[in-house]
């Protein structure tokens, strides 16, 4: 009885299969991307304001601290080099999955 | 190369990070998944959405995937939570609506199924069609079913056990 029951169960199962879809599979990938792409606007956006907010926060200091230690020494373009080379580093250092 | 050597093999990759290995376990299981949500939630649209989500979750949490144990039925646990999760979320809706009679047979059995199978998986409690469709659908065994369902494997059985009994009433009466 239970046998019989239970081949009955799956043959009616196993015709009633969904076809392997390759279009679902490119749904999945999508969605995965769209939340990743989502999450990291996300952490982009709030690491900036958070810059943004600590960099007026400190301006003051930073820019006693400027005057006296930095700009007598370094050139602009030395600083703008270095800046870019950081902007340019970070994407290694910090590299997106796959 | 078993499947769940190939299982295993894809899993570690994209535990690696490598969305390709991830791409080929969604190839091989979405039939698989597809099927048991579909006949967990008795309506097709809502499985698709379901089974999107399960492995989207498996993606972002496949560092929690132990390869030592097999892939199915972690994919699979995660397709059951994530089925009671909509499931609550939509009673909810439907109380807060004012809807009194939210009840499992809200959930409208699409017309392509078999319609008298559909209706008597419907009349059984989730956890019982969750075990029999895992057990007798998906080849699952008691134990693979007892981790995916996070139960008991006396529990399972006895769900397997009972919720057979009550198809072969329910289908008895309908089908002779």
């Amino acid at each position: 009885m239970d046998d019989r029951m239970d081949d009955r169960l799956k043959a009616q199962w196993a015709a009633d299969v969904p076809t392997s879809d390759p279009r679902f599979v490119l749904s999945v990938m999508a969605r995965i991307e769209q939340r990743r792409f989502r999450r990291e606007l996300a952490t982009t956006v709030g690491l900036a304001l958070g810059a943004i907010i600590l960099l007026g926060l400190a301006a003051p200091s930073v820019e006693l601290v400027w005057h006296a230690s930095i700009a007598p020494y370094v050139s602009n373009i030395s600083i703008f080099l270095t800046l870019m080379a950081a902007t340019m580093a970070l994407p290694l250092l910090f590299p997106a999955r796959d | 190369m078993t499947p769940h050597e190939a299982d295993t093999a894809w899993a570690h990759a994209a535990r690696a990070g490598s969305a390709d290995a991830f791409g080929r376990l969604v190839h091989i299981h979405q039939q698989g998944l597809r099927a048991f949500l579909r006949r967990l939630c008795g309506n097709a649209a809502d499985a698709e959405d379901l089974a999107q989500e399960t492995f989207v979750f498996a993606w972002e949490h496949i560092a929690r995937f132990d390869p030592a144990r097999p892939f199915r039925p972690w994919l699979f646990g995660i397709g059951w939570r994530k089925y009671r999760e909509r499931k609550r979320s939509w009673l909810r809706l439907l109380t807060r609506e004012g809807r009194a009679a939210a009840t499992e047979a809200s959930f409208v059995p699409d017309p392509g199924l078999k319609l008298d199978l559909a209706k008597a998986m419907q009349s059984l409690a989730p956890e019982q069609r969750a075990a029999l469709l895992l057990c007798l659908g998906a080849e699952f065994t008691h134990a693979e079913t007892a981790e995916a369902l996070a139960l008991p494997l006396g529990t399972v059985k006895s769900h397997v056990a009972r919720g057979r009994e009550k198809l072969a009433a329910a289908l008895g009466g309908v089908n002779g």
